[in-house]
């Protein structure tokens, strides 16, 4: 699949908008997904992918397939704008921010399987940013970790270190939710 | 690999093997083969995991969102075309101007020819230093030109001396007649 990539980041590199069309149908939900668990923001997740979809658009012409994946490309274009908006939303007004997801242990009637997610997310939603980034792009992107380290500029070691102190804070504020899921009582 | 490093594993990537470093995967599953306190971490871990897949799937993207990228592309295309003709463009028309100017400028070949045949006239009726010391001391170049070995007339070799004494080619132009 990387190498039918690399062939048409060629054609697209040349102006064929055919195979440009083509890598953002077969990238576009990874990326979306990958914008949405990072920003927690369904429409701010498309204007991303956008954005790091017309960057390949207008970068594909110097494009050198050195071994380099498309898709830890697009991840880290993807971060990077993610990043940028997380730091705007940090300067704007409070009354601009949305209301964070609530934390708190949910009552009796939240334990079914959808509020169960939805507190998972809530609880992922709270993380450290970086925390976040490294569980969403090894265990929902499914990267390997060197892959993940690439895209986060981090060592393998801090990836490492960073999803253990992830999933540590994640069963932290999901005992409260779910103790008996997690083995507790 | 040791039980401490394997627990590192599970906190860290959780308990499905193709999520492990892949240099490290096969130590691994052989530990938790072999360890029942290893197989109690791992499946300690698989609880945290499958919590975490009960989070909901982002929403898909929009059917519309691919195609309005690829419109967005177009007229980006049209300015990195531009612009890549400007590129092209530009310096040739420079390289153009260029030649132009320098072609009004320079002096006609006819011209030049005049002036540099007026030059190499002028060039010509100069004496060098070299010159003025061997006419005062009368000593010519050619008299250090080795004899030895020529025959008089042979191409290549000086007169040999006559009768008058030294000389050379260019005494025999200079002697008054």
């Amino acid at each position: 699949m990387d190498d039918h990539d690399d062939e048409l980041i060629g054609r697209a590199g040349a102006g064929d908008t055919e195979a440009f069309e083509r890598l953002v149908r077969r990238h576009l939900g990874r990326i979306v997904a990958f914008a949405g668990r990072t920003l927690g923001d369904a429409a701010a997740a498309e204007d991303v992918a956008q954005e790091v979809f017309l960057r390949l658009w207008t970068g594909a012409s110097r494009w050198r397939p050195t071994g380099a994946r498309l898709s830890t490309w697009l991840h880290t274009v993807a971060l990077n704008l993610c990043r940028d908006r997380i730091a705007k939303r940090r300067e704007a007004p409070l009354d601009d921010v949305p209301d964070p997801p609530d934390p708190a242990p949910a009552p009796e009637a939240r334990l079914a399987t959808q509020a169960i997610g939805a507190s998972v997310q809530a609880a992922l939603a709270d993380l450290p940013e970086a925390q976040r980034v490294a569980i969403t792009l090894c265990h929902f992107q499914g990267m390997r970790n060197q892959e993940a380290a690439e895209v986060m500029n981090v060592s393998v070691e801090a990836l490492e270190s960073l999803l253990a102190r992830a999933r540590r804070g994640l069963r932290t504020r999901l005992a409260a939710v779910a103790p008996e899921l997690l083995g507790g009582t | 690999m040791d039980e401490i490093r394997l627990r590192q594993i599970l906190d860290a990537y959780g308990a499905r093997p193709e999520r492990w470093p892949e240099a490290e995967r096969a130590a691994a599953r052989a530990l938790l083969a072999s360890s029942p306190a290893a197989r109690a971490a791992q499946a300690d871990a698989a609880r945290l995991d499958a919590l975490l897949d009960a989070a909901p799937a982002p929403p898909a993207p929009p059917a519309e969102l691919a195609a309005r990228i690829v419109a967005a592309a177009r007229p980006r295309a049209r300015v990195v075309s531009l612009r890549r003709a400007a590129a092209v463009v530009v310096p040739l028309a420079a390289a153009a101007g260029l030649v132009l100017w320098l072609q009004h400028r320079a002096p006609s070949p006819g011209r030049a020819s005049a002036a540099d045949l007026a030059l190499a006239a002028r060039l010509d009726d100069v004496a060098t230093p070299s010159d003025d010391l061997l006419d005062t001391s009368d000593a010519w170049a050619a008299d250090t030109t080795p004899t030895w070995g020529c025959a008089t007339g042979e191409l290549g070799c000086p007169d040999l001396p006559t009768a008058t004494g030294r000389q050379s080619r260019r005494t025999t132009e200079r002697i008054p007649v």
